[in-house]
Order: structure tokens, then sequence, then C-alpha cells
């Protein structure tokens, strides 16, 4: 039997997980299902109703992609914690699969499953909210008809087109950073990978701003014309999509090296 | 089964053994003993491939315990002293992780569980720690791994459940099993033990056979002064003073594990007289 993959070892893995967390990845869909309906109602009562705006594709789509991020990064980074804990740390680590089948695992519960769920809880609710605001068309809503956003033609930033692939692009990173943490700290994963994520950002940041200094001619001009080499458009390009990959790379060897 | 090479492991910078040499062979219990503190935990975890030695060297069954491959970890089971169940009801438990141990007898596991008194319906959760080991342990003598770890495994148990496992443990074990058990409660397991091995301050202070010790030494009450004086360990009783001697008499004694510890801590000379 391979030692790095068998497609039956990882099979009874997925079982296994999806029969222990079931109960609570259940009841947090439910509180997610109940934050969303607050939520649109809470818009809907202050403003969609009473200005007669229902409820617009913007802040469904904003809503979506807040959560995601939200809901997303949060899951990720409590995904491995157990391996903060001597007890529930040798329980996942002396379960007879490989480390690269657990951290394959993890992908596909974070990666493929968690949003086929998150879409499916949210369009849930989406539907339902946009029905109801659409039920008082007739009354106070003035502006048309609300309409369910598609968040697969999200227009967030209106200087792209492509947004929801690099918004999910971007998800998908940022998601794996914290998958990272959650294997990497000890304690207080969600929080320490925040606090690493802001320092990491603001040495790039001043790591830019030496370069800049250093490139943008000193004459008090208001306007300066800089050349972009042609490797950089396709650097950051190759940046985006290595991100989640190099995370997960990262991650199986943090599990590999994992001592509790 | 088990070889370890000149082990060293330290907890950052916290020696906690150092050059260790061991060898735990299959058809064998071990009595690991040891004061709270000398590593008897960390060398089950490094034997578990949780840890990580500093130096020297451990195979089990052919394998290095820290890769964690899939073949080693389902041919060795560890029940820690602290341990963490699912959620889940006893029979879920079965069918989610039964299937990653190839020689998991169902029978078994019903049959240690009902001698337990534990129903299977009742889900994990709910259960006391007591009744949670229960399920652990019976879980981990029907995976029929070769190789079992047990950290203090009576801790927590009551009165009958610690008679319900000796004699559980006592139908569960075979020729090609190695069984390690760390404890500190020697008196529950004297029966089932048949090699005790002794650290302390990180060192192999004692590693012996039940029947040597019982050849060599001699567990009794003592009324003459000359007689205790001359033990390697005396204790005051009830009935009089208990001492550890030589056993001069040739006839093999009743070995008390807890007696046969404090000599060994207390007088280098009770090892000594096992050397020649």
């Amino acid at each position: 039997m391979n030692q790095f993959f068998d497609q039956k070892r990882f099979s009874l893995l997925v079982l296994k997980h999806w029969a222990d967390n079931k109960k609570r990845y259940t009841l947090s869909l439910l509180a997610y299902m109940g934050l969303l309906i607050t939520w649109f109602l809470f818009g809907l009562i202050i403003e969609g109703i009473p200005e007669g705006h229902g409820l617009p594709e913007e802040i469904q789509l904003t809503t979506f992609f807040f959560s995601l991020f939200a809901v997303g990064t949060f899951y990720a980074s409590q995904y491995f914690s157990d391996l903060g804990s001597r007890e529930k740390g040798s329980h996942l680590l002396l379960v007879p699969a490989s480390s690269f089948e657990k951290l394959l695992c993890s992908l596909f519960f974070t990666v493929i499953v968690f949003p086929i769920l998150m879409i499916a809880c949210f369009y849930l609710v989406d539907v339902s909210m946009v029905t109801i605001a659409n039920s008082f068309s007739g009354g106070s809503i003035s502006k048309g008809k609300s309409t369910v956003a598609n968040i697969f033609e999200a227009e967030l930033i209106r200087f792209n087109t492509k947004q929801t692939i690099y918004l999910l692009l971007f998800f998908f990173s940022v998601q794996s950073l914290f998958l990272l943490g959650s294997a990497y700290f000890k304690k207080y994963n969600f929080i320490k990978t925040i606090i690493t994520g802001f320092l990491v950002f603001v040495a790039c940041f001043f790591l830019v701003y030496v370069i800049a200094e250093h490139i943008v001619p000193e004459e008090k001009e208001d306007y300066y014309f800089l050349k972009i080499e042609k490797w950089f458009p396709t650097f950051l390009q190759a940046l985006a999509y290595s991100t989640a990959p190099i995370a997960w790379v990262a991650t199986y060897f943090v599990l590999k090296a994992k001592q509790v | 089964m088990i070889s370890i090479k000149n082990l060293s492991f330290s907890y950052k910078k916290k020696p906690v053994f150092s050059s260790l040499d061991l060898q735990f062979e299959p058809g064998h219990v071990y009595g690991l003993l040891g004061r709270n503190g000398t590593g008897k935990s960390s060398l089950l975890r490094n034997i578990a491939g949780l840890l990580s030695p500093k130096n020297g060297t451990i195979t089990v069954n052919g394998h290095v315990p820290f890769q964690k491959l899939p073949v080693f970890l389902q041919d060795v089971f560890m029940v820690p002293e602290e341990f963490y169940l699912p959620d889940v009801p006893v029979r879920n438990f079965i069918k989610y992780y039964a299937p990653f141990y190839p020689r998991f007898d169902s029978e078994k596991f019903r049959k240690y569980i009902s001698i337990f008194e534990i129903p299977e319906d009742n889900t994990l959760q709910n259960m006391s720690y007591g009744q949670k080991k229960k399920v652990l342990i019976s879980f981990a003598l029907a995976t029929r791994a070769r190789v079992l770890l047990m950290d203090e495994p009576t801790n927590g148990l009551d009165i009958m459940s610690k008679s319900q496992f000796r004699k559980i443990m006592a139908e569960a074990m075979n020729d090609d099993q190695c069984i390690i058990i760390s404890t500190h409660q020697v008196k529950d397991l004297e029966h089932l033990i048949d090699r005790i091995t002794i650290i302390d301050e990180g060192k192999i202070l004692f590693n012996e056979t039940m029947d040597s010790i019982a050849r060599k030494l001699s567990f009794r009450f003592a009324y003459d002064q000359e007689d205790v004086a001359a033990a390697y360990y005396n204790e005051s009783s009830f009935g009089g003073t208990v001492v550890v001697t030589q056993n001069t008499e040739g006839e093999e004694s009743k070995v008390d594990l807890e007696l046969l510890y404090k000599a060994i801590i207390t007088n280098p000379d009770t090892s000594k007289s096992f050397q020649h």
C-alpha cells in the first residue's frame, strides 16, 4: 500500500472527519444563516423598505464576500488548531493516514466543501430575502424590483472585469495562510495569523517604499513616468496564483514535523 | 520489535533522558516505572512517533516512528493518560475509526465493552472520564496492534473496573504483541507485567524479568533486627517490618512491585545484586 497517498485511506479520513464534525458544522451553518437573515432583515427594515431600495445587489454581494472571508479564514484557522493541545493533537497525529492525506482532507473541506456549503446557504437566505423584499414592492419599494445577485459576476471593484476570479483567488490565498497558521501556532491561531500577516504586509510596504525612493527621480515634478519592467505584471500574477499552493506545501511540512 | 539505541530527548533546553538503550520484544508486557518527570511518558511518545528524539535511534517494527507512516501507525496504538475522543456514539466511533486498523476485531471490542459494562448506544461526550478510558482501552486491544503503549491505564478507573481491566488484558494478550505500560499504580498490574524497567534521572536504573526478580530477591516480613539491617530495603508495617533481601533460600518469592521500586530507588545495591 502506498505510504504517501492511498485512495481508500483518504476516503476513510474524509468520512471520519465528517462523522467527528458534522454536528459542529451543521450548527455553524445554521448560525451563519441566522446571522444572514438578521442582517438582511435589519437592512430591509432600517433602509430597504422605508427608502424604497429593496435589497440592492451591491449589499448582497458585499455581504457574501465579507462573510466568505470572515467565516472562511476563521474556519481555516481552526482546522489544525487541535495540534495545539496535547490530547487532541495526539489523536489527530496517531490516525493511521499520511501527512499528505491529512493535508488533502483539510483542503477538501476548506477549499471545496466549505465554499459550496457557504454559497448554498447564502442563496437559500438571499433568495428568500429578495422575495420578502419584493413582496413589499407594491407598497413602499419605489425603485424597481430587487434581483438576486450573481456572485460569479461580481462587480464590486470597478477597474476589473474578472472580479470573482480574482476575489476567489485572493480568498484562497488568504485562507491557505490561515490554514498554515492553524498548524504552525500552538495557541490563538487566528489572532497570531492576523498579526503575522499584518507584520509581513508592513514589511512589504516599507520595502516597496524604499525601492520607490531609489527609482523615483528627485526633480520636483507633479508627475513622473516610470517604466515598469515587463516581468513585473507576470510576477504579480504568479504571486497571486502561487500563494495558496506554497502555503499548502508549507502546511504539509509543518504537519510532518509536528510534535505534541 | 522495538529497538532503542543511544536515545536522548529534551524539551527545548531541559534534558529528559540521555543515552537510553532498550529492547522490547513481542510476547511480553513491560512495566515502565519511575518518579514523576523522569521521562516515562516522553519515552512512550517517542516510540509512538509523537516526539522526535534529539539523538539516537528508535525503530519499531522496522520503521522510524517520527516518519509517521500509515503502515507504522496502523500497527502501534497508544492509550495516553490524557486523551481525546470525538463527540460521537460508540457505534459510530467503531464504524469510522476501526477501518484504519486492518487487524481490528469488532467482536472482541463488543466483548470488552460488555465486560466493562459500557452501552454501545452512549455518546462518548456524555461519558465520564473513566468510561471513556474503558472505551479507548477496549478499542486499543481490539485493534490487535503489535505494539500497544499504555500511559497510566488504570488512572480514573474504579475498583471494579481495575479488576475488569486485568481480566481483559489477560485475555487480550498474544504472542506477537508487545505491551508497554507506564504506571505508578503498580499494585493494579502486578500479575500482568512480566518485565520491569525503572527509569530514574533520565537513565535506566533497572531492567529485569519478573522471574529473575523472584529468584534473586525475597519480599517478606522480618522479625530479627539483624535481618532488617541486612535488607536492601525495610519498611514498618502493621504485622512487623517488611523487607526486601537477597533470596538465599532458593525458593521463588512473590514479587511486591511497590517494595521492589522503593528498594531500587533508595538503595543502589539492590540493582547491583542482579549484575552477578
